[in-house]
C-alpha cells in the first residue's frame, strides 16, 4: 500500500515537472516572431565620404540625420536603399513596375554618417517605421575615394560578422557618389539594388562585366588570403546606368581601373568566361571589324621555374563561330572558302594574344597579381611558392606570359 | 535461431544496426561546431586528416569489438573490475561516464549556440537546449527497441538529405584553393589528427551494447568498418567541400566554415536561397540521434552499476543536471574550450591506451586459465 | 310555486361528511399510491421469484426447464413477459403436447411450417406411430430440418429464441430442440461507402455477420482459413467471429488476441470501435491501432500475411492486426496498377501525409521567423499580400483551421439535398470572399486548400482524421520556436509513433529496419510481384513463402 502510494507520488511529481517544463516553452517562445510585413527589406548599402554639405537644404539633413559619436569622427555616410511595400499597389499580382506608374516610388533611400558601421545602422532606425532586415540584401555600392584612401577592410568588416548578411552580395564601386546610384530609378521600376545583382549575372556572356567571384564571400576571401582581386564598376550618366569594366584592388587599396578591354583580357586568363566576343580588321580592308563568338574554351596557366626565373605559359583553345562579317566593299570574303575561314582563325588567335598580354602588363603595372597567377603557382609548385610567397609582389612584375592561342571556327551561323 | 522481427523479442540486434548507431553517433555536432578548430590545424589537408582519422578510429573501435568478444554476454562494467581491479576498474568507469556525460552537455551547448546564432535573433540559448531535451528524454524513456528503430528511422531519413544539401556547395568549388593535393609537411596533417576525434567520438558505445547483438553469420568487424567507411567518406566530402569553397586561409577566420558553404551557394532559377537553414534543419535530426546515445549511454551503465531492471529512472535524474551544465557551455567561450580539450585527452587516452591494455591483460589471463587448465 | 321559498343548494359535503371534493382528491391520490406500490410490489416479487427460480437452476441459468410443458411454458412466458412479438404455437404432435416460440420478424415462418409443423402434425400412417417419448426420435427422423440443436440449458434456449430460431419443446421432456430459421431484413451487398477505389472489386461487407464471411469465404477455399465466433457483451451477447489462417499466423497472435477480448467486461458491444479500443494497449494516441477496413479483398490479403481479422456483428468494418504504418498506407489500387506507378501513388501518399501535417506550420515558420528561406521576388509579393491583411500569420492560420474543421464536420452530418449548397457556401466563403474582405492573405488560402486535399487523399480514414488533430499543436510549435519548434515537435511525434506497439509490431519503425530489409520492397514502394515472393518478415508468419503448402 506504501509502495503503491509512493509510486503514484513520484509518478505525479514527474508529470508536473514535465507539466512546467512545457509550460515554460509554452510561455517563453515568440521572442523573434516578426511578421514579413513588419520588415524593411534593404535592398543595397551604399558607402560614401561624409563630405560637408553644399546648401542649406543638405546642411539641415545632415544634421538631422546624423547622431552624436562617443568616439571616433563623422568618416563616412551609409545609405540604404528600402523597399517601399506600398498597400494600396495592385491585388496580389503586383509585378515589377506597377507601384512606379502610380506615382508611389518602389524604393526610397535613408542615410546617416559617422564611423562604425553598426552604429550607422542602428541609428537608422530612428528614421524608419520598421525594422531593418539585411537578409535580401543584394548590392554594396562603395565610392572609389574610400577605396583609394582607406581600403576596403575598413568598412567590410561589418557585413562579415553579421549573420543576417548573405555570401553572395555584389560589391560594385563606382567612380561618383554611391547614393545617387541608390536612388536611381530603373526605367522599369525595378530597385537599382535587384537591377545590379541581375545585371552582374550576365558576366559569363559579357566579356566587358567583370563578375566573376566578386561577391562579398570571395572578396572576404581574398582579403584572408592577402591577395589582390578586381571589383566591378558601376557609372550612372544622366538617365544611365551601367556597369562594365572594373578595378584592381592591390591587397585592400584601389591601384588601378581596368577599361573594358583590360577586363576582357584578365577574364581569357583567368577563365571565367563562357561566351565572349573577339574582333580583328579586315586584313585587306582595314576599315570592316569581322567578330569571332566564342562557345567553347579549354585555358590553362601553367607556372614554369628555371633557376630563379619564374614564367607562365598560358593555353588557350576556343572552339567558336563567326558572328559578324562586316562585308568588305565589292567581293565580300565567303564563308565557305577554308583559306578565308584559316586566315581568320590565325588573326583572332594574335588578337587574343594581344589582349592578353596587354592585361598582364596592366596588371604587372599596378604591381597587382589580379590574374591569379600567385594561385596557380601554389598549386602547381609548391616550393618555389613557399619561397616567394613573402615578396609576390616584387616578383610578380617580373614575371613573363608566353601565351599560345589556337582557334577553331566552327561555323558560320545562318549564313555563309 | 528464429529471428522474429518484433518488438517483443527487442532487446536484441543486429550487428549491422550496431554500425548504424555508431554511424549515428558520430555524425552530429562536429560538422558545424567543430570546423573552425580542423581548419587551423590541418589548413588545406583537412580531407585527408579525417581520412586517416577514420583509419585510425576504426582500429580503435575494432579493437574495442575484440574485447567485447573476450567476455561475451557480459557487460563492460562487470568485466572490466574483473581485469584491472577493483579501485582502476571504477575508475576506468568512472573515466567512460564522464566522457559521455561530458560529451553531452558539450554538444547540447555547442548546438545552442550555433542555433541561435543562425536562426534565431534574441530567443536564449537556453530554451533552445530545453527543447531538444525533451526530445531526448522523452525518446530516452522508451525501451532499447524503440530507440533502436526511431534512431534507424531518422538516420535513414535525415542523413542523405543533409548530404544532399550541404554537397550543392560543389558549385562553387574552385578547384585550386585544394591544391597542391599531396601535403609537403605530412607532420602537420599527423599532429592534426587528434582534433579529429571530435567527429567520429561515441564509438566507445560498442563497449556497452556489444552484448545486445546477437551472433549470427555477419562479421561485426566488417559492419563497423563499414560504418566508418561511411562517416568518413560524409567527412571527406565535407572537408573537400570547406576547403574547396573557402580557401583554407578563409576558413581559418569563420566562426563555422559549414555554414558559409552553405550561403555561399546560388541556385538561380529554383526555389532554394539561403540554404543555410536548410542545412540546418537537415543537421537538428543528426544532433539529435548524437545526443539521444550520449545520454543512453552513460544511463545504461548507471543501470548495470545499481543493478536496476529499468533505465529510465536513471534518465529523469540525470538530466537536469546535464541541462543545466551544458548552459555553461553556450556562454563562455574558454570554458568551452578548456572542456573540448579535456573531453578530447580524455577520448584518446581511453582508446589507445586503456582498451590495448585490457586486451594485453585478457590475454594473459587467458593465457593464465590455459596454463592452468592443462 | 312563489319564490320566496328558495331552494338551498347544499354541499353534498355538508350532508355526508366523508363526500368533500377535498377529501375526495386525498382519497384518489392515497389509491394511486398505493396502486404505483402495488406495482412496484409485483415487480419486485417477479424479480424474487425469478431470483429464487436461479437458485435452482444451475449457474447463470435463468431458470431449469422440467418435464411439464405448462411448467416449461409459463417459465418462458415469464421471461418475455411484455415482449409481444415472441409468439408462441402450442399443437398437438401426434399426441403429445408440442410448444414452438418464436421472434416475430426474425423467424423464416414457412421453414417452420414446413419442416417442424407439418411433419410433427402428420397423422401417423404405418410403422411411425406412438407418443414421442425420446428426442432422439425426433431429431433423426420426424424434424425434417437442416439445422437443428439440441439444448438443455435455459440460457442457450432464450439466446437462440433472440436470434431468430424457433424452439421447440415437448411434453414429457426436459430438452428442448432450436432449428435455424434465422431471416431478417438487411442491408444488400453495396459499394463500400467509406473506401473508394477505381480498379478494385466492389462488394463490401454489410452488417450481418454471416454474410462477411461468405464474403471472405468465397475468395478462398482453403480449409486452413478459420472462423472462430465468440460471443462478447453480457447484454448484447453480440457474435464476434476471428479469422485467421491456422498455419500462418503468427504464433502468440491468437491467443493474445482472443485474451485480450475475454477480457472486454462491457455489456454491450454495438460498433466494431468498442472491440478496437478494448484491444489497444495505449489508449492517449491519436493513431488507429488496428486496420479497419470494409473490402473483403483486403481482409482476405491481410490474412494470408499472417494477421488476424476480426469481424463485428452489425458493423460492416471488420479489424485487423496488427497494424503498421505501411499496412495503413497500402491500399487495393497500388496492386491493380503497373508496379512504377503503384509505387509513385505511394510515393505520393506518403507526401500527402506529410504535407497533411507540416505544411501550415512551415508557412508560419518561414514567414514570421525565417523570411530569407524565400526567393527576393516571392518575398516582396507575399509581403505585399501580407500588407493588407490584419491578422499575425498564426492567428490567420488557425481561423483557416477553424474554417475547414467547421466545414468538414458540416459536410459530413449533411442530408443529401443539402450537400450542394453546403458546398457551394463553403467555396464561396472560403476561398473567395474571405481574401477579398481582406481578413487572410490568398496565399494562405491556396496553402490551406493544398492541406486539406492531402488530407483527403490517404486511403484511410481514422489515420487522416489524427493527422488532422496533430495540425494544430504543428501550428503552435511552428508559432513558438520556428523552424526549430517544428523539427523537435516532428521528432517527438517520430518517437511517439515508433514506440506505439501494436500486439509486438511497432507501429512505424518497421518500415526502415535495417533487420527487415526484404519488407522494404513492399513498404515505402511497391516492386513488381516477381519480387514479392515473400510474405513480409515483421509479422512473422509462419511460412514465408507465398506458395501453397503441399499438405492440400
Amino acid at each position: 500500500m506504501l509502495r503503491r502510494s509512493k509510486n503514484k507520488l513520484f509518478r505525479t511529481k514527474v508529470c508536473l515537472v514535465f507539466v512546467l517544463l512545457g509550460l515554460c516553452l509554452l510561455v517563453s517562445g515568440c521572442w523573434d516572431r516578426r511578421e514579413l510585413q513588419e520588415r524593411n527589406f534593404v535592398l543595397a548599402v551604399g558607402l560614401d565620404y561624409a563630405n560637408e554639405p553644399t546648401d542649406n537644404k543638405e546642411q539641415a539633413e545632415q544634421r538631422v540625420e546624423t547622431f552624436s559619436q562617443p568616439h571616433g569622427r563623422k568618416v563616412y555616410r551609409l545609405s540604404l536603399q528600402i523597399l517601399n511595400i506600398s498597400p494600396t499597389g495592385s491585388g496580389g499580382s503586383g509585378g515589377g513596375g506597377d507601384s512606379g506608374q502610380k506615382g508611389t516610388p518602389r524604393h526610397y533611400v535613408i542615410s546617416n554618417t559617422g564611423q562604425t558601421m553598426f552604429e550607422m545602422v542602428r541609428d537608422l532606425s530612428g528614421q524608419v517605421g520598421r525594422s531593418l532586415w539585411f537578409e535580401h540584401i543584394q548590392t554594396i555600392v562603395i565610392n572609389e575615394e574610400i577605396l583609394k584612401q582607406d581600403g576596403i577592410k575598413p568598412i567590410i568588416d561589418f557585413f562579415s560578422r553579421d549573420s543576417e548578411m548573405r555570401a553572395r552580395i555584389r560589391v560594385v564601386t563606382t567612380p561618383g557618389e554611391a547614393k545617387k546610384i541608390l536612388e536611381y530609378k530603373a526605367p522599369n521600376g525595378e530597385p537599382s539594388g535587384l537591377l545590379i545583382n541581375y545585371l552582374l549575372r550576365n558576366h559569363v556572356k559579357n566579356a566587358h562585366l567583370m563578375g566573376a567571384r566578386t561577391d562579398l564571400g570571395y572578396v572576404l576571401q581574398y582579403l584572408s588570403k592577402n591577395a589582390d582581386f578586381v571589383l566591378p564598376r558601376a557609372e550612372i550618366g544622366g538617365e544611365v546606368l551601367k556597369v562594365s569594366g572594373g578595378i584592381m584592388v592591390k591587397k585592400d587599396k584601389m591601384v588601378g581601373v581596368m577599361d573594358e578591354y583590360t577586363t576582357q583580357g584578365i577574364k581569357m586568363i583567368r577563365a571565367t568566361e563562357k561566351s565572349m566576343l573577339i574582333t580583328v580588321p579586315c586584313p585587306v580592308h582595314p576599315d570592316n571589324i569581322f567578330t569571332f563568338e566564342l562557345f567553347q574554351h579549354d585555358t590553362k596557366l601553367t607556372p614554369h621555374v628555371e633557376g630563379d626565373q619564374i614564367y607562365f605559359t598560358l593555353d588557350i583553345y576556343m572552339i567558336g563561330n563567326i558572328g559578324e562579317l562586316q562585308r568588305c566593299p565589292g567581293e565580300g570574303h565567303k564563308g565557305t572558302d577554308l583559306e578565308f575561314l584559316r586566315m581568320l582563325e590565325v588573326a583572332f588567335a594574335a588578337e587574343v594574344e594581344r589582349n592578353v598580354l596587354y592585361s598582364w602588363k596592366m596588371a604587372q603595372q599596378s604591381k597587382a597579381d589580379v590574374v591569379a597567377a600567385g594561385q596557380a603557382l601554389k598549386a602547381n609548385e609548391p616550393k618555389t611558392w613557399e619561397k616567394v610567397k613573402d615578396h609576390w609582389d616584387d616578383v610578380f612584375p617580373t614575371t613573363r606570359l608566353i601565351p599560345s592561342v589556337n582557334i577553331t571556327i566552327r561555323g558560320t551561323g545562318e549564313r555563309t | 535461431m528464429i529471428t522474429v522481427a518484433n518488438l517483443e523479442a527487442k532487446s536484441k540486434m543486429s550487428p549491422w544496426q550496431l554500425a548504424l548507431l555508431v554511424a549515428a553517433i558520430g555524425i552530429g555536432t562536429e560538422i558545424i561546431g567543430g570546423g573552425r578548430a580542423l581548419a587551423q590545424s590541418a589548413g588545406e589537408y583537412e580531407w585527408l586528416a579525417f581520412l586517416l582519422g577514420a583509419i585510425c578510429f576504426c582500429g580503435a573501435a575494432l579493437m574495442m569489438v575484440r574485447l567485447a568478444q573476450v567476455y561475451p554476454d557480459q557487460d563492460f562494467v562487470e568485466y572490466i573490475p574483473k581485469l584491472w581491479g577493483k579501485v582502476l576498474g571504477s575508475l576506468i568507469i568512472a573515466m567512460l561516464f564522464f566522457l559521455f556525460v561530458g560529451y553531452f552537455t558539450l554538444t547540447l551547448g555547442v548546438f545552442s549556440r550555433v542555433i541561435t546564432i543562425f536562426m534565431f535573433d534574441r530567443t536564449p540559448p537556453e530554451i533552445i537546449g530545453i527543447a531538444m531535451a525533451i526530445a531526448c528524454v522523452y525518446l530516452a524513456l522508451q525501451d532499447f527497441g524503440t530507440i533502436l528503430r526511431t534512431i534507424q528511422l531518422i538516420f535513414l531519413v535525415t542523413v542523405p538529405v543533409f548530404f544532399l544539401i550541404f554537397s550543392t556547395g560543389v558549385f562553387s568549388l574552385q578547384f585550386d584553393n585544394l591544391q597542391p593535393l599531396w601535403p609537403q609537411d605530412i607532420m602537420k596533417v599527423m599532429k592534426a589528427l587528434p582534433d579529429t576525434w571530435g567527429a567520429y567520438a561515441g564509438y566507445e558505445i560498442i563497449l556497452l551494447l556489444f552484448p545486445l547483438v546477437y551472433r549470427c553469420n555477419t562479421n561485426p568487424n566488417i559492419t563497423i568498418a563499414s560504418s566508418f567507411g561511411c562517416m568518413g567518406f560524409i567527412y571527406i566530402v565535407f572537408g573537400l567541400l570547406t576547403i574547396g569553397v573557402l580557401s583554407a586561409e578563409n576558413a581559418q577566420n569563420l566562426a563555422y566554415p559549414a555554414m558559409e558553404v552553405a550561403r555561399f551557394v546560388e541556385l538561380p532559377g529554383t526555389f532554394l536561397e539561403r540554404l543555410e537553414t536548410y542545412v540546418l534543419g537537415g543537421w537538428i535530426p543528426n544532433v539529435f540521434t548524437s545526443l539521444i546515445l550520449y545520454l543512453y549511454a552513460p544511463v545504461y551503465m548507471l543501470k548495470r552499476l545499481s543493478g536496476h531492471a529499468d533505465h529510465r529512472p536513471w534518465v529523469l535524474l540525470l538530466i537536469p543536471w546535464l541541462v543545466f551544465f551544458s548552459t555553461f557551455f553556450t556562454d563562455m567561450n574558454n570554458v568551452l574550450q578548456d572542456m573540448s580539450k579535456i573531453i578530447k585527452v580524455t577520448g584518446l587516452v581511453f582508446s589507445f591506451i586503456i582498451i590495448p591494455a585490457s586486451l594485453v591483460l585478457a590475454w594473459f589471463k587467458k593465457r593464465g586459465k590455459d596454463h592452468a587448465a592443462t | 310555486m312563489s319564490g320566496d321559498k328558495q331552494m338551498k343548494i347544499h354541499k353534498l359535503s355538508a350532508a355526508v361528511s366523508h363526500a368533500s371534493l377535498d377529501k375526495a382528491k386525498e382519497k384518489l391520490a392515497l389509491l394511486r399510491k398505493l396502486t404505483n406500490q402495488g406495482a412496484e410490489l409485483g415487480e419486485e416479487l417477479s424479480q424474487i421469484v425469478g431470483k429464487m427460480r436461479q437458485i435452482a437452476a444451475p449457474e447463470k441459468q435463468p431458470f431449469l426447464f422440467t418435464q411439464r410443458l405448462a411448467d416449461n411454458e409459463h417459465l418462458l412466458r415469464v421471461t418475455f413477459r411484455d415482449c409481444d412479438d415472441i409468439k408462441f404455437r402450442k399443437f398437438n404432435a401426434r399426441g403429445t403436447e408440442a410448444l414452438i416460440v418464436y421472434l416475430d420478424g426474425m423467424t423464416d415462418v414457412t421453414l417452420i411450417e414446413k419442416n417442424v409443423m407439418e411433419t410433427l402434425m402428420e397423422p401417423t400412417k404405418g410403422k411411425r406411430e406412438g407418443v414421442i417419448s425420446d428426442i432422439n426420435t425426433l431429431v433423426n427422423t420426424l424434424v425434417t430440418s437442416a439445422s437443428l440443436t439440441l439444448i438443455s440449458n435455459a440460457r442457450e434456449a432464450l439466446e437462440a429464441i433472440m436470434v431468430g430460431n424457433a424452439l421447440l419443446m415437448i411434453d414429457q421432456i426436459a430438452e428442448g430442440l432450436t432449428i435455424g430459421t434465422s431471416k431478417h431484413v438487411k442491408r444488400g451487398i453495396e459499394e463500400a461507402k467509406s473506401e473508394g477505389a477505381i480498379r478494385a472489386p466492389f462488394d463490401a461487407f454489410n452488417e450481418t455477420l454471416k454474410d462477411n464471411i461468405v464474403l471472405i469465404r468465397r475468395r478462398s477455399r482453403d480449409t486452413n482459413l478459420k472462423v472462430k465466433i465468440i460471443k462478447l457483451g453480457d447484454r448484447t451477447k453480440t457474435s464476434v467471429a476471428l479469422v485467421y489462417v491456422a498455419n500462418l499466423v503468427k504464433p502468440g497472435l491468437l491467443e493474445e488476441v482472443e485474451r485480450r477480448l475475454n477480457t472486454i467486461q462491457t455489456d454491450q458491444i454495438l460498433l466494431s470501435y468498442t472491440v478496437e479500443e478494448a484491444i489497444s494497449e495505449h489508449p492517449w494516441t491519436p493513431f488507429p491501432q488496428t486496420l479497419s477496413s470494409e473490402k473483403p479483398e483486403k481482409v482476405v490479403a491481410n490474412i494470408y500475411e499472417g494477421r488476424v481479422a476480426i469481424i463485428v456483428d452489425n458493423t460492416p468494418f471488420a479489424l485487423m492486426v496488427p497494424c503498421t504504418y505501411s499496412a495503413i498506407m497500402q491500399s487495393v489500387d497500388d496492386f491493380t496498377v503497373q508496379p512504377v506507378i503503384g509505387s509513385l501513388l505511394r510515393i505520393t501518399r506518403h507526401g500527402a501525409a506529410f504535407i497533411a501535417i507540416y505544411l501550415p506550420a512551415i508557412y508560419i515558420a518561414i514567414v514570421s521567423y525565417h523570411p530569407g528561406v524565400l526567393p527576393t521576388p516571392l518575398a516582396i509579393s507575399i509581403a505585399e499580400l501580407r500588407a493588407r491583411t490584419p491578422f499575425p500569420s498564426f492567428l490567420e492560420a488557425l481561423m483557416m483551421e477553424a474554417l475547414l474543421e467547421l466545414f468538414q464536420e458540416a459536410v459530413v452530418r449533411l442530408p443529401r439535398k443539402l450537400a450542394s449548397a453546403a458546398s457551394v457556401v463553403g467555396g464561396f466563403v472560403i476561398g473567395t470572399t474571405v481574401v477579398q474582405a481582406g481578413l487572410v492573405n490568398p496565399l494562405l488560402v491556396v496553402i490551406t486548400a493544398v492541406t486539406a486535399i492531402a488530407s483527403f487523399s490517404i486511403s484511410n480514414y481514422n489515420f487522416s482524421i489524427a493527422l488532422r488533430a496533430l495540425r494544430v499543436p504543428m501550428l503552435i510549435a511552428a508559432t513558438v520556436l520556428g523552424i526549430y519548434g517544428v523539427i523537435i515537435t516532428a521528432l517527438m511525434i517520430t518517437i511517439h509513433l515508433c514506440s506505439l506497439r501494436s500486439f509486438g509490431e511497432s507501429w512505424l519503425g518497421g518500415i526502415t529496419d535495417l533487420t527487415l530489409l526484404e519488407d522494404w520492397k513492399d513498404g515505402l514502394v511497391r516492386f513488381p510481384n516477381k519480387f514479392l515472393r515473400t510474405r513480409p518478415k515483421e509479422i512473422g508468419p509462419q511460412d514465408r513463402g507465398r506458395t501453397g503448402d503441399n499438405s492440400g
